[in-house]
């Protein structure tokens, strides 16, 4: 087997980097040779996040490779940034919008990128066992609860069962969405007030829900944020139209105005 | 036109002023101390001049870079271990192509050194910082060399925007001697990069993927390339018809220049520019020659330069090193 | 609301979620809205999460380099008296590599005003220990808490700054617990400067929740520990 050279591109908070580090470790376990590179930008959230593995049978010196022959897409903002990245041979996995894959197996979105990772355990030379292995002490050693562990061995295990149903022939990059994060903003109002979200800008940092003083924000799974996770929703019953939430929104998504 | 009688650096600042340079950022540090110090007498007469002593040169260079980009012809004197930590500041410069002028008087390296006199800044005015030594950089070799070069180091820095620098040393800093002063001919316009209200500019210098900072680069060294035709300078005595030919720099150039008249045999390239390097001319004399020494007060510094430019020649190639040494004719004859 | 100075297309920002700089950015907005200063505004940013900042407003602004965006800005306004001069930077940039710079410049009274934001770490790079770091508190540089008694006690910028200053700088420290009494400092920091007073220094307390590994809630108790550690007012304020 030549070098087998996989891309993974997501935005930075999807996981990226912990596929690319279970794919490297597995591999080396596998009793392959195998390179792992991290590659992202300044900042610390929210940049596209990108892994380069490469898997070979022979030693392998250099981290980085120009041409993937294996690439996965977990988000509309990496297509532009792995343009470069492929050819007509590179065999393409668009796992844009498979989050809702794990709401049918009740499983928290915070695992997606297992699922992705089982996804992508198809196509590669590792023995299954090996990688769940890897994963289960991965998440073992950052002290995550232990119910966490298991849904992300679960999500492993139903997006490995996704991988074999998926057709052999590339995917395509063509994503007809909108790569900025324009949607729809949400009003909820009554004749004393007005509260509006814009969730293409909510980062469900959750300061608003935590300060506001009538309780009335809780967080929405519904209706997903920049980066897909649950935004901020308000009771307007219980608004007491302070305008709190609106002050202390890092991202100025939510906006309140008291009616005369 | 004016006949004076004043030390290199009090030539420097009366072509600063020259020059149009308005705002000098300083720390002390010999032997470019009388640069600031005069400037600051001069600015205590004049209103339209601005001198700041800044806490360090680092902030002395990251000031002139402020300077600048409000529009005003700033600068900057220093050497030695200063030079070492401008090496921040004009990184910056180089990397946003700002018109930073700086004027470096060389002393014995490395660390504290001497205070006196060396060749041995010149890898460092070239190429210090991490970048790739995207700078123009003038070696005068005379006091009145001093006086028109520093003219050219402010237009050149205006009119193609990269850190320009006139490398002087502490023998010709201090040295008194005759000099005409002049209005000159021509002095570059400027222009203010940040503060314009016609237009909103946001300017970074950090960029999150290989290729974006590539494009960049490769941009700015298309430029340089492509403005190395214009500024490359050297000057020649007696190199067409001899044997021998010394290539030297700087007051090096100067020592030696009396050696090659007393020598019928021996000629003398002397590059104005190190950097862009004349390097056509400098390859065309060299072949011609059958022995070249390079003579430098510093171990193979400018020697490296000149080798980049002599790529492929057979000529017989010698090495005249005196690092933070003066070069004399007695010594030099040794070889000859 | 969002502050007319800021540039739409620029959101949602670079920050992280939950980030301080986006509380303290909107109220340095609606200053800049209020007293109508977009046009002769400069913004120099810092290597750290400043730099974030760069293309977020209708602002002139420049990335400098670390601890080096107060000279370069002292070095404009030199140039230019007219504008308005901002140096937005971190506790790392203005309490550790850029410390000398920063006192210098508040020492010379220079007419810029300078805004810290102070997280008690350095974000950018991962969470590092910071001058400003709390004793006990754990970070990447500081694995089992900070030893005071290796690594210094917590850094009082604003009262090291006061003691060098004249009588005619605006020193400050404000939370963004509070988003308008940081629009407030900011705002009067700002006049100070325009006013050709002097030297105007705002401290703000922010948070990190990325680099702290905290949630909302645990997040804001933190915040509390850092305004016990440094107490915010006004410490000089030219009245």
């Amino acid at each position: 087997m030549n070098n087998l050279k996989v891309l993974l591109s997501g935005e930075g908070g999807q996981g990226v980097q912990a596929i690319g580090q279970i794919l490297n470790e597995a591999a080396t376990k596998n009793g392959f040779e195998s390179i792992y590179l991290p590659n992202f930008g300044v900042e610390q959230r929210g940049g596209v996040s990108l892994a380069y593995v490469q898997i070979s049978r022979s030693p392998l010196t250099y981290p980085k490779f120009k041409i993937a022959d294996l690439l996965i897409v977990l988000c509309p903002r990496s297509i532009l940034r792995v343009k470069n990245y492929y050819n007509g041979r590179t065999k393409i996995l668009n796992l844009i919008g498979f989050e809702e894959k794990l709401k049918e197996h009740e499983l928290s979105y915070r695992t997606f990128n297992m699922l992705a990772l089982g996804i992508i355990s198809e196509f590669l030379p590792l023995e299954k066992e090996i990688i769940i292995e890897t994963l289960v002490k991965k998440f073992q050693a950052k002290k995550i609860l232990p119910e966490l562990v298991s849904q992300n061995k679960k999500a492993f295990l139903v997006g490995r069962v996704m991988g074999m149903r998926l057709p052999s022939r590339t995917h395509s990059l063509d994503y007809k969405g909108d790569t900025k994060n324009k949607r729809d903003k949400i009003t909820f109002e009554d004749d004393k007030k007005h509260w509006q979200i814009n969730p293409g800008h909510c980062k469900s940092c959750g300061i608003c829900v935590y300060r506001c003083p009538s309780k009335a924000l809780s967080f929405n799974p519904k209706i997903g944020g920049v980066y897909g996770m649950p935004t901020s929703t308000c009771d307007i019953k219980r608004c007491i139209g302070c305008g709190l939430c609106e002050r202390v929104c890092p991202e100025g998504a939510i906006e309140v105005k008291k009616k005369k | 036109m004016e006949t004076k009688y004043l030390t290199g650096n009090e030539v420097v600042v009366d072509a600063a002023i020259a020059a149009g340079g308005r705002m000098m950022f300083g720390y002390p540090i010999t032997p470019s101390t009388e640069i600031t110090t005069e400037f600051a007498k001069k600015a205590e007469k004049n209103e339209r001049l601005k001198f700041i002593q800044t806490e360090d040169e680092t902030s002395a260079g990251f000031g002139v870079i402020g300077a600048l980009l409000g529009g005003e012809k700033a600068f900057t004197a220093t050497g030695g271990p200063g030079n070492i930590l401008m090496q921040d500041p004009i990184s910056m410069a180089e990397a946003m192509r700002l018109p930073f002028v700086g004027i470096i008087t060389q002393r014995g390296g490395p660390s504290t050194g001497t205070v006196i006199y060396s060749q041995q800044e010149v890898t460092l005015t070239c190429c210090g910082g991490n970048g790739e030594g995207l700078r123009v950089v003038y070696s005068p070799s005379s006091l009145q060399e001093i006086y028109d070069l520093t003219i050219k180091t402010f237009n050149t820095a205006w009119k193609y925007r990269f850190p320009t620098f006139l490398l002087s040393d502490g023998y010709m800093a201090k040295a008194r001697q005759k000099v005409e002063i002049y209005r000159p001919q021509y002095i570059s316009t400027t222009k203010h990069i940040l503060g314009d209200a016609r237009k909103i500019v946001n300017i970074r210098n950090t960029y999150s993927q290989e290729e974006e900072l590539n494009e960049i680069l490769s941009e700015n060294i298309r430029d340089f390339e492509h403005i190395s035709r214009d500024i490359a300078d050297y000057d020649t005595y007696k190199c067409t018809h001899s044997k021998t030919i010394i290539f030297a720099h700087g007051s090096a150039a100067a020592a030696c220049l009396e050696i090659c008249k007393e020598r019928k045999n021996v000629g003398l390239f002397r590059p104005i520019t190190l950097q862009p390097f004349p390097d056509s001319q400098a390859k065309m004399f060299a072949k011609r020659a059958q022995k070249i020494i390079v003579v430098e007060s510093s171990a193979g510094q400018f020697s490296r330069l000149l080798k980049n430019s002599l790529y492929g020649i057979s000529t017989i190639y010698l090495e005249y090193q005196r690092p933070a040494l003066g070069i004399f004719e007695e010594e030099l004859a040794r070889v000859l | 609301m969002i502050p007319k100075c800021f540039k739409k297309e620029s959101l949602p920002t670079y920050f992280c979620p939950g980030c301080g700089y986006g509380i303290i950015l909107k109220a340095l907005g609606n200053v800049i809205d209020r007293l109508e200063i977009s046009q002769r505004s400069v913004i120099g940013l810092d290597i750290g999460c400043s730099l974030l900042a760069w293309d977020l407003f209708k602002v002139d602004t420049i990335q400098t380099h670390h601890g080096r965006t107060t000279p370069v800005m002292a070095g404009f306004k030199f140039a230019k008296p007219e504008s308005v001069v901002l140096a937005l930077t971190g506790d790392g940039g203005g309490y550790a590599i850029g410390l000398q710079a920063l006192l210098h410049s508040a020492h010379r009274n220079d007419l810029i005003t300078v805004i810290l934001v102070n997280n008690t770490l350095y974000g950018m790079t991962g969470g590092q220990m910071a001058p400003t770091t709390l004793p006990k508190e754990i970070t990447e540089t500081t694995p089992s808490g900070r030893n005071t008694k290796k690594t210094g006690l917590p850094f009082l910028g604003p009262e090291i700054i006061k003691i060098l200053t004249n009588k005619h700088a605006y020193i400050a420290r404000a939370s963004i617990r509070n988003p308008l009494k940081v629009e407030e400092y900011i705002e009067k920091a700002i006049k100070n400067q325009i006013h050709g007073k002097g030297f105007s220094f705002v401290e703000i307390l922010s948070v990190c929740p990325i680099n702290w590994k905290t949630d909302a809630k645990e997040t804001f108790d933190f915040l509390e520990k850092i305004e016990q550690a440094y107490p915010s007012g006004e410490l000089k304020s030219n009245e």
